[in-house]
């Protein structure tokens, strides 16, 4: 794959082509091999200059390129600066030794890259051969029938029963109903009690009610007197 | 009715690998090396009549699995399971250096792999150690896909430190597009 998308590149142009690399360290991998080194002989500055040049491109074309490559990219340039500056470690002293990190940190992935490879290689179930039952739709799910399903439906019913709030259908109560009704009270005696007005006592027959109620007020028809909060609420019928 | 006949009655019977336990359970006279001698002659006998199939050891006992021939017929009625680079990956860090934790995983292959980890306990070749800080480790079920009875089967990782990962003839041709 990777040969196929070498094959027409000139120079630099070409690595723009690759496949997406797994990472810094396979990046790193592929540049190593480019340049025919291995491991072990290797000569890590043209390789970080190259790193840095393919993650400088990348990012000039806009190409999104995960944090990892970036990561790598000032760790490699600390590691240049390691190498290219004189050892600041006194003679005796057991200093880092960069290049060997990264040198490590590469084998190991290498190592883990082919072992991936070697895997990969294996005749594999569901692949290269096929167990059987492969060619049932879903192999997870055990098989039963209908019945199975309907009396873990009652069983899930009988546990959850208690807990099910069975809401009544709410009914509704028109504010210029309650108008009239208060009215039609208000017309017979000259003093009532908001309460009075009350047949149901539902939550939206009292929402009503008493909206109905100040409607009423303010266009002059009663009066609302209430002493205190929470008082009682009294109409008083106004003569016009 | 011999006993050759009754291990391919009863790997033929499971659904996944058959265990050796199942296998001694029923035939408590038989040792680990007679059943595996009797399965490979069993597998003879596929062979000498030209079946379709063959028992592959399975993590801890044996699965009748197809002959990779006739894979292209299958594929029209079963899909392949596909694993990614990322993915396969991890299960090579996971099944050389497991159990071990993501932090491990993540070191060696230095990208972040949480989507990988992610895809491959879905498909449960590999699974969680309870415990902090947790930590993954292969399955059964990644010894039956890639057809190991266990762990030690796997080559030894030294050898791969060096070796690089194209075969000669692709590195050949890397050469030639470098000029």
């Amino acid at each position: 794959m990777m040969a196929s998308a070498l094959a027409d590149g000139k120079s630099m142009d070409f690595i723009l082509h690759l496949p997406r690399f797994e990472g810094p360290l396979d990046l790193l991998l592929y540049l190593i091999e480019k340049n025919k080194y291995t491991l072990s002989d290797l000569e890590i500055c043209p390789i970080i200059d190259q790193y840095l040049a393919y993650v400088a491109r990348m990012r000039a074309l806009d190409i999104e390129l995960a944090g990892e490559f970036l990561d790598m990219a000032s760790y490699l340039i600390w590691i240049k600066s390691c190498l290219l500056l004189p050892s600041l470690t006194r003679p005796g002293e057991e200093g880092v030794n960069p290049e060997h990190e990264l040198k490590e940190m590469l084998k190991a992935y290498l190592a883990i890259k082919q072992a991936a490879y070697d895997l990969s290689e294996r005749p594999l179930l569901f692949r290269d051969r096929y167990p059987r039952g492969s060619t049932e739709p879903e192999r997870t799910m055990p098989r039963m029938g209908l019945g199975a399903l309907l009396k873990a439906i009652e069983a899930i019913r009988g546990r959850t029963k208690h807990y099910i709030m069975k809401l009544d259908e709410t009914r509704r109560f028109s504010i210029r109903e309650m108008m009239g009704r208060i009215h039609a009270l208000l017309k017979s005696r000259p003093k009532i009690e908001l309460t009075d007005c009350v047949k149901t006592g539902e939550k939206t027959e009292l929402i009503a009610l008493f909206m109905a109620a100040l409607e009423l007020s303010k266009s002059s028809v009663a009066r609302l007197v209430q002493h205190g909060l929470f008082g009682r609420i009294i109409l008083i019928r106004r003569e016009a | 009715m011999e006993q050759r006949e009754i291990i391919e009655a009863l790997i033929f019977v499971s659904d996944g690998a058959r265990t050796l336990k199942d296998i001694r359970q029923v035939l408590p006279d038989l040792t680990a090396q007679d059943v595996e001698e009797l399965v490979a002659e069993l597998n003879r006998i596929y062979e000498q009549s030209g079946r379709s199939f063959r028992i592959i050891p399975a993590a801890e006992g044996y699965l009748f699995v197809t002959r990779p021939e006739y894979t292209p017929h299958i594929r029209t009625l079963a899909s392949p399971a596909r694993l990614s680079q990322a993915a396969l990956e991890v299960l090579a860090v996971i099944a050389y250096k497991g159990p071990c934790t993501r932090q491990t995983i993540e070191t060696i292959r230095g990208v972040d792999s949480s989507s990988a980890l992610k895809s491959l306990l879905k498909s449960e070749l590999i699974d969680i150690k309870p415990g902090k800080p947790m930590q993954y480790h292969t399955t059964d079920r990644f010894l039956e896909v890639f057809g190991l009875r266990s762990l030690s089967e796997l080559p030894d990782i030294a050898q791969f430190e060096e070796v690089f990962a194209h075969a000669p003839e692709e590195a050949g041709t890397l050469d030639q597009s470098r000029e």
